[in-house]
């Protein structure tokens, strides 16, 4: 085995982007999704899911896989020399993209999760109305926008990294797939939005 | 009033000194290219204020877009110079050595990188012997165009100054790497040889690397096909991996 190990750690950013960060954030929005339902229901999802069994695993393998994702992604973005001026096509701006958007999702985690999970702060939606101001709602929105980008266009390359879309046909086909991603995960990411406003 | 052509250059005299800009008006004539827009300047050394300064020095050799040598960034697009005509550009055209390689002089750069590269994947086929040894196996119709269109690449480093991933803070070897691995894996008698190259793709500065930019796909003056290149030593490599991991003791 080489003692080169960048191959290695390649595969697994790009897997933990999927397992377990996109499943997580699919599943973070159907469970904010409640919210649709009424506030008893938002109030009794969350009580339940708290009370889930190994919750503390799952918790630990999202933050492992987070902070790995991140860690990694961060060199990445460091690595590359843009060149959006001079080359300015559609995939270079989605590569492009994908590196700001992390950097926006990096600093909105930071906050979201500081706040929500561990400033003290009871999670029910009488409380969670109270804090939620104008500003607070705005970058939530700018941290949904970001991070459904990341996770669609994620969704492109890592089926082009992974050596299953090969042709150009099937990489617009699956570009086309994500742009629909984006869309329906926004709608439902502003659905929860708007129960505050 | 004779027609002539504006060009802006960005010049350095030595690896070490700064670059700068001088701007040169020189006689146009019919169906010139960018080659000969550069030796009227040869001709006659002066720029635009009516200097007396050193001839502008590039790289090129075969003039028809074959050798890769006279790659240069011209009007903000990294491509050959021989191929880039006067009349399909717009004035003042500006010429700028590439950006990822060192500069030697003016517009000559040292591609050396991109050879200690293919040299790095094992970019070629062993000899499988010195006698007759009847003909070669067969090869598909399909695999020996896809073959060809790959052959076309002329090492010209246009891919590598285009992609992002590709630069002094990244061990990338750049796509033109993926797609030559890509072109001797396919061949019957480089197959031989396969594990050594998927061995150099599936390491430091690998296909790892790519950032799926696509920058290469577009600006390839040969249009080789990388997008199918790399999505297949994708695929390639990663079993590869598995493979090995699996049956290693």
């Amino acid at each position: 085995m080489s003692q080169d190990k960048s191959y290695l750690l390649k595969k697994l950013h790009s897997l933990t982007g999927i397992i377990p960060l996109g499943i997580f954030i699919i599943w973070h929005f159907i469970m904010n999704s409640f919210l649709l339902q009424g506030a008893e229901k938002f109030d009794g999802a969350v009580e339940l899911l708290h009370s889930v069994p190994y919750l503390w695993l799952l918790e630990l393998v999202i933050a492992i896989g987070f902070l790995f994702h991140a860690a990694y992604g961060l060199y990445m973005v460091f690595t590359a020399r843009y060149n959006l001026r001079r080359y300015s096509y559609k995939r270079n701006w989605a590569f492009v993209m994908q590196r700001v958007t992390a950097v926006l999702i990096l600093i909105f985690l930071l906050i979201h999760v500081y706040l929500l999970k561990f400033s003290g702060l009871e999670i029910t939606f009488a409380s969670l109305t109270q804090v939620f101001d104008i500003g607070s709602l705005t970058i939530l929105a700018i941290g949904t926008l970001a991070a459904m980008f990341h996770f669609a266009n994620g969704i492109s390359t890592f089926l082009i990294s992974w050596g299953w879309t090969v042709g150009g046909k099937s990489q617009k086909y699956f570009g086309y797939v994500s742009l629909v991603i984006f869309f329906v995960l926004v709608l439902v990411g502003v659905n929860i939005l708007r129960m505050f406003g | 009033m004779p027609k002539t052509v504006q060009l802006k250059i960005k010049r350095q005299e030595v690896p070490e000194s700064q670059p700068y800009w001088e701007e040169f008006e020189v006689p146009y004539q019919k169906n010139m290219n960018v080659i000969s827009a550069l030796m009227e300047i040869q001709l006659k050394p002066v720029n635009v204020k009516g200097q007396a300064t050193t001839p502008v020095v590039w790289d090129c050799s075969c003039l028809e877009e074959v050798c890769g040598a006279c790659s240069m960034i011209i009007n903000n697009k990294a491509r050959q110079a021989c191929s880039a005509l006067v009349d399909d550009l717009e004035q003042p055209i500006t010429l700028e050595p590439l950006t990822k390689f060192p500069v030697a002089c003016d517009l000559m750069v040292d591609r050396q990188i991109i050879f200690d590269y293919l040299k790095r994947a094992k970019a070629w086929i062993d000899v499988d012997g010195y006698f007759f040894s009847g003909p070669g196996p067969k090869v598909s119709e399909t695999t020996r165009r896809f073959a060809y269109d790959l052959s076309r690449c002329m090492s010209c480093g246009c891919c590598m100054e285009a992609c992002p991933n590709f630069n002094e803070k990244s061990a990338f070897m750049g796509p033109a790497i993926i797609g030559q691995v890509r072109l001797f894996t396919l061949h019957p008698t480089g197959q031989t040889s396969k594990d050594q190259r998927l061995e150099a793709l599936g390491g430091k500065g690998g296909i790892g690397d790519c950032g799926n930019s696509q920058n290469c796909i577009e600006i390839c003056p040969k249009g080789l096909p990388l997008r199918r290149a790399i999505g297949e030593m994708n695929r390639e490599v990663f079993g590869y991996k598995v493979k090995k991991w699996l049956k290693a003791d």
